[in-house]
């Protein structure tokens, strides 16, 4: 299913102002947008913290499926078995590809929010 | 229709509801409490449950959850399976740690992770049914019938197991 279809769907099943607060929430909310589950993927690169690389991960993947987001929550979820292996050299190249995926899915979603 | 009545704790409610997802007929909104850190998955289910009928309760982790229970009857629960503070697997333990025997409100898993075993992690802390993210309104009437028909059931055998006993039948 594409992001439009997805995002259709939502609306349908739980109504517009919803959907635009899920697309809100992803983009833009201080503790649990997209900008913030990055930084904390990035500190966990960091910091090689296999645990945390883990649980952020997890939660990015758990959030993005809300929209059917496949690149992304694919590659969440092999960042996530990553960190449960402590793979940070494997994850770094992971995590780029996640960046691409993210920057992709954003402006779709920009552009979904400006379409309503 | 068949209806099917059951009476059980905590809410010890009496339930009238047909084993049809779609034709759910109760004396009054079922209460659930959804424990869920991500707002983007609060906002899911509580729209889908709402929609369904439901009156929904939100909290944040596991710890939020076992203190609601101290103070609210709910009739089902879905719990987040990784959430901060305290996760879904163990506070699904400490809820059946404290419902004891006799009580069993039903706990269905909501979780990201597909992987084998998961659902295997989910029963064994106590959960007793689990729904994959995302979370679609369809599978979720589905695994919230099913195992209020489940409930049911089970409250049943052991209501016609109690009975007999009390009468001295074997």
């Amino acid at each position: 299913m594409i992001l439009a279809e997805r995002i259709e769907e939502l609306i349908e099943e739980i109504d517009l102002d919803g959907a635009l607060e899920m697309i809100e929430i992803f983009l833009s909310d201080p503790e649990f947008g997209i900008n913030k589950r990055l930084n904390s993927l990035q500190i966990s690169l960091d910091n090689k913290d296999g645990i945390a690389l883990s649980r952020e991960a997890h939660k990015l993947k758990g959030s993005a499926s809300n929209f059917e987001a496949t690149d992304v929550v694919q590659l969440s979820g092999i960042l996530e078995q990553q960190g449960i292996r402590n793979e940070f050299e494997k994850a770094k190249q992971t995590f780029d590809s996640l960046k691409d995926a993210v920057g992709v899915l954003t402006k779709q979603l920009i552009q979904i929010k400006q379409k309503y | 229709m068949e209806e099917i009545h059951t009476t059980y704790n905590p809410a010890n409610v009496s339930i009238h509801h047909s084993a049809t997802p779609n034709s759910l007929n109760l004396d009054r909104n079922l209460r659930v409490l959804v424990a869920e850190d991500d707002p983007t998955n609060r906002i899911v289910a509580e729209r889908y449950l709402n929609k369904m009928g439901f009156d929904v309760d939100l909290v944040t982790n596991g710890m939020e959850a076992l203190n609601k229970l101290e103070k609210e009857n709910y009739d089902l629960i879905l719990m987040d399976c990784q959430m901060p503070v305290m996760d879904g697997y163990q506070a699904t333990k400490e809820i059946r740690h404290r419902e004891g025997l006799l009580n069993h409100t039903p706990i269905i898993a909501l979780t990201a992770n597909a992987v084998n075993g998961d659902a295997e992690k989910c029963f064994a802390a106590g959960m007793d049914a689990y729904i994959p993210k995302p979370v679609k309104m369809k599978s979720l009437k589905e695994v919230i019938n099913q195992t209020l028909d489940q409930l049911s059931q089970n409250t049943e055998e052991t209501e016609n197991d109690f009975s007999r006993e009390n009468r001295g039948i074997n």
